[in-house]
């Protein structure tokens, strides 16, 4: 057992003296995090707010002056333009300058006062299908308030009574991030694809560089047991995973002002159980892959791909096609993300996370299993 | 420049691919993958959210704001707690997504000619479903007010 440790401690110190050689492998697993956890937070953004309008009025009326008035009024739609001509809206959808457009006909006024439903156009650039979706919304239940509001007026002049007709009026409360902010929604998601990405891709390529330069024949002609040069190449891959993940935290704390609400050590037995999972798929893929490129390919199929789209750091889970759920519970990711989401913004603890540390417990352990598995029958041979 | 040694060079790196039946596979199974995924899980249209209803209120009015929201499409209620403290642990949990809050003298309130307030409570952490979320129980309620107009006037 002694010998073992000693055997182990020089492994890691050799996987140590490697990182230290060679300058851009410290950056790829230190610099990258942080760049990552920059573009992404300050790049990818659901808030839908001021979306800049434009309005053609057609009608020119003190009626369709005071319609638009609700646009200008809200803060959801920014009234950025004014036109006269249909084109006006190309023009602006293509220079982007434009992304909802309101088109109020000629004769507005006069068909209202007519007694007619008049029609508005509300074009929607499609291009972003997010912002699309919740301008559709908006400009509809805004239509209804104003109709709602002529219909009432109209109701007035006839002298109907309509004073026992209250209006039902939503009140909208978003927990947990009260404020919408797009950060607190992705950087605790975020942790998780920087993770599996630093985690599998050095792990990947770690034994198949040793093959590659030859160094493999040495290693197994050492006294060097398989289990221990597993447990030597991991452990330098665990300690830096965890800086990565406390300068993640860090970062999105002090910068991002992201909260951490939960309990600290739930999401620490999280990440030290999604940390060997992936760092057991990239030894399954260190053991399969017979040259670096290979390993590349491979660690981005299998830890960037289902962490970024299938884990439910920016993409709603439940809402992708029944077998692409499926698939994505092949991969630690979604449990993860779920773990880190829970603990920074609904305050959860283990009470509530344990279905998801449980499903990390049982896949750290079957990939560790598999990768020794094959490792073994490869050195093996 | 030599038009034999670049085709040398190109014969070269082919065959050394050729010798890496894996990855020539990756290669091409990739971009369709990537394509398919982005395509299916990026542009994916938000419906049938996880919904729980609390209703205090108990009347044909709770009833059918209930009935509008489930027949819009958006919302799929699958919870229907009795008190509001319940809602706590479903959005916890992430059992549900977005929580209805039909207070206790709703149809009352609207009888008088009051404005009744509905409570509507988001999941934030998810920022693209509190987005579009919100933007339906507005577009909804707005409908069931104008619908409630037209049936009177």
């Amino acid at each position: 057992m002694r010998s073992a440790l000693v055997r182990i401690g020089a492994i890691v110190r050799k996987e140590f003296r490697h990182l230290a050689r060679d300058p851009r492998m410290l950056l790829a697993v230190v610099i990258t995090p942080v760049i990552q956890l920059l573009l992404f937070a300050y790049a990818i953004s659901f808030d839908v707010e001021n979306v800049p309008t434009i309005v053609i009025d057609l009608d020119q009326t003190q009626t369709s002056r005071t319609y638009v008035e609700r646009y200008e009024a809200s803060t959801f739609f920014d009234v950025v333009a004014h036109g006269g001509t249909m084109a006006q809206v190309d023009a602006a959808f293509d220079a982007n300058s434009a992304r909802v457009a309101v088109v109020i006909p000629a004769g507005f006024a006069r068909t209202l006062a007519g007694g007619e439903a008049a029609q508005v156009a509300v074009l929607i650039d499609g291009s972003e299908p997010t912002a699309a979706k919740v301008s559709q919304a908006y400009s509809v239940a805004l239509n209804q308030l104003y109709s709602q509001q002529l219909t009432r007026q109209w109701a007035d002049q006839q002298g109907l009574d309509l004073s026992s007709l209250g209006t039902l009026e939503p009140r909208i409360r978003t927990w947990y991030n009260p404020e919408r902010k797009s950060s607190d929604f992705l950087i605790p998601g975020l942790m998780v694809v920087i993770l599996a990405i630093v985690t599998v891709q050095q792990t990947a390529v770690t034994l198949v560089r040793e093959r590659d330069q030859g160094t493999q024949e040495q290693l197994e002609v050492s006294p060097m047991r398989q289990i221990e040069l597993m447990i030597g190449k991991l452990l330098p891959w665990t300690l830096i995973a965890f800086a990565d993940m406390a300068l993640i935290t860090g970062l999105g704390r002090s910068i991002f002002g992201v909260p951490l609400r939960g309990d600290f050590w739930t999401l620490a037995l999280g990440s030290a159980l999604f940390v060997f999972a992936s760092l057991g798929m990239g030894l399954v893929i260190s053991a399969i892959a017979p040259s670096l490129d290979t390993a590349n390919i491979l660690a981005m199929l299998i830890a960037f791909l289902p962490a970024f789209l299938l884990s439910g750091f920016a993409f709603a889970l439940d809402q992708i096609p029944v077998f692409l759920q499926w698939v994505s519970y092949l991969f630690p990711a979604r449990f993860m993300v779920t773990i880190s989401r829970g603990v920074f913004l609904k305050g959860a603890g283990f009470m509530e996370l344990w279905p998801e540390l449980a499903a990390l417990t049982v896949y750290a352990l079957v990939m560790l299993v598999i990768s020794s598995v094959l490792y073994g029958r490869r050195s093996a041979r | 420049m030599s038009a034999r040694r670049i085709r040398l060079l190109i014969w070269k790196e082919f065959t050394q691919l050729r010798r890496d039946p894996l990855l020539i596979r990756l290669l091409l199974v990739m971009p369709v993958l990537q394509l398919i995924l982005f395509g299916y899980v990026v542009a994916v249209d938000i419906r049938n959210l996880a919904t729980a209803v609390v209703d205090l209120d108990q009347t044909s009015t709770s009833r059918k704001l209930e009935a509008a929201f489930s027949g819009s499409g958006y919302f799929t209620i699958t919870h229907t707690p009795a008190t509001e403290d319940d809602l706590r642990p479903l959005l916890d949990r992430g059992t549900v997504k977005v929580a209805l809050v039909i207070p206790e003298g709703t149809q009352d309130r609207l009888d008088r000619g009051e404005t009744a307030p509905i409570g509507i409570i988001v999941d934030g952490s998810d920022s693209q479903i509190s987005a579009v979320g919100s933007g339906y129980a507005s577009q909804i309620i707005a409908q069931f007010n104008a619908d409630r107009m037209t049936e009177q006037g």
